[in-house]
């Protein structure tokens, strides 16, 4: 098991709102919100994880950052609104 | 000096209109339109649009130059990355809600003709997306559907996929351009794996709660999750459009011969939705205005500001529109008030009540033709007025898709 850290920038305007549900082979999904400028670090079992990405933009976009490798590789800025993207992450 | 004064101005019109014109920063733009998004005759009326510039009557005996922006939308022009600096939207909310105007008339020998000045800001503005967590949280209750329907997918292919990770990268990544897919092709020419599971997604009935709330009936829908989600996100942002806007402003005019102010007028002025029908079609508006008007008493040969009289007016505006949300047609009955303090002219009343109704045709985009009736029942007159009023973005508009 190994944390994943998740880092959100809002760019422009301050009424954003944007959610990563981690699914998993082995365990229940994690679900993690952002609504202001932040991280967080959640704990994932070894493999590969699908994330779900959905959210309300902001004018500029939504950076996101996450410290282990992507698919597609981050840092990456998501301008959709509303949000429909996904990453997939490989824990060793 | 009042040569280069209006050299000045001439100057700084044309570079404005050149900016103006420029598409380099129409995305960035776009944003602090989206903000003022005034969709209606009558609340175009209360706050200018974005950045507005007109030339009239060039070849005439009255020319006239006008320009009208917000405050932001000139700071912009300067440095266009502010748009996407979120201290400025937190803490330049006056510079996004206040706008400034001026006009410079010339006669057929391009002389001074007289000048206006104006002023405006938002007190009140529920109408700014970027800064609204009303919104947001409208947004969310709204699209919430559609978000876990694409958690539910996303999760199918995880949970489908166990053993065959290249199968697993190939659907997550196709599903990935099918959710976000504007034109529908990708949704309609989707693999068959990819179908096979958005029809389990969609019909499930014991695996995922998500699945049940919605109680869908089976099938799936027949656009992508993004084109779904962004008709309703699009449609909540037209009833922001219509949320309430209370401006306090104040204009300068000047006299065609002198550069001495000949008017000051401070106002109020107020819309705001009352209802706003499901289907966009209606909306049922009140609108609050008021006028504190300091004049040049034009029957005494000095020229001073001892004509001062106060105009308030309430009432309710009715808006229908089209299909794409375009007001075609309004309705305003509202109750004004009149009252003359100083400078009262000898065929005016001193306080003055009517009922009144305006109605406003919409003859193109940027072009409606309002037409008001006036009734006062005390005196039992009836007057009629006709004027037309335009959006210049139009004009822009024009003049930058020939270029």
């Amino acid at each position: 098991m190994e944390n994943l850290k998740i880092k959100v920038t809002f760019i422009g305007g301050t009424a954003g709102w944007i959610r990563f549900k981690i699914f998993s082979d082995t365990s229940d999904p994690v679900i993690v919100t952002f609504s202001a400028d932040g991280e967080q670090t959640v704990a994932l079992d070894a493999g590969q994880h699908l994330i779900s990405v959905t959210g309300v933009n902001t004018p500029g976009g939504v950076k996101v950052e996450m410290d282990k490798p992507t698919s597609p590789a981050t840092p990456d800025t998501i301008t959709m609104n509303p949000i429909f993207s996904g990453y997939s992450v490989t824990i060793s | 000096m009042k040569k280069s004064f209006l050299l000045l101005l001439l100057t700084l019109t044309g570079f404005c209109s050149i900016a103006q014109l420029s598409r380099d920063n129409k995305d960035t733009l776009s944003a602090v339109r989206t903000a003022e998004n005034l969709v209606s005759g009558n609340t175009k009326d209360v706050l200018t649009s974005f950045f507005q510039l007109a030339a009239n009557d060039l070849t005439g005996n009255n020319k006239e130059f006008k320009f009208s922006s917000s405050i932001f939308a000139i700071m912009l022009k300067s440095n266009p990355s502010l748009n996407m600096d979120k201290r400025y939207f937190t803490k330049g909310s006056f510079a996004r809600n206040t706008s400034l105007n001026w006009a410079i008339k010339l006669d057929s020998s391009y002389r001074f003709n007289g000048a206006s000045f104006g002023f405006k800001t938002a007190i009140i503005n529920r109408r700014d997306l970027a800064v609204s967590k009303r919104f947001l949280n409208d947004a969310k209750a709204v699209l919430m559907k559609d978000f876990d329907m694409h958690d539910a997918l996303i999760e199918y292919i995880q949970a489908s996929t166990i053993s065959d990770t290249d199968k697993r990268n190939k659907l997550f990544a196709e599903a990935k351009r099918v959710a976000a897919d504007t034109t529908g092709y990708a949704f309609n020419h989707m693999s068959p794996d990819l179908k096979s599971i958005y029809i389990k997604a969609y019909s499930d009935s014991t695996g995922h709660k998500v699945l049940n709330d919605m109680n869908l009936s089976g099938g799936i829908p027949s656009q992508s999750f993004y084109a779904s989600a962004r008709a309703s996100f699009d449609s909540l942002k037209t009833c922001y459009a219509t949320k309430p806007i209370v401006v306090l402003g104040c204009d300068l005019k000047t006299y065609k011969d002198q550069f001495m102010f000949s008017e000051i007028n401070i106002y109020l002025d107020g819309t705001g939705s009352a209802f706003h029908s499901s289907g966009n079609d209606v909306d049922f508006d009140w609108v609050l205005k008021a006028n504190l008007h300091i004049q040049d008493d034009s029957t005494r040969a000095v020229r001073d500001l001892t004509r001062n009289l106060l105009n308030a007016e309430g009432g309710f505006n009715i808006v229908f529109r089209n299909k794409v949300a375009i007001s075609t047609f309004e309705m305003k009955v509202s109750a004004a008030y009149e009252k003359i303090f100083t400078g009262k002219y000898a065929w005016e009343h001193d306080k003055l009540f009517t009922l009144n109704g305006t109605a406003r045709i919409r003859i193109s985009k940027d072009l409606t033709i309002p037409m008001t009736i006036k009734y006062d029942p005390e005196h039992s007159n009836v007057l009629g007025l006709l004027s037309i009023t335009s959006n210049f973005d139009g004009l822009a508009n024009l003049l930058s898709s020939k270029n």
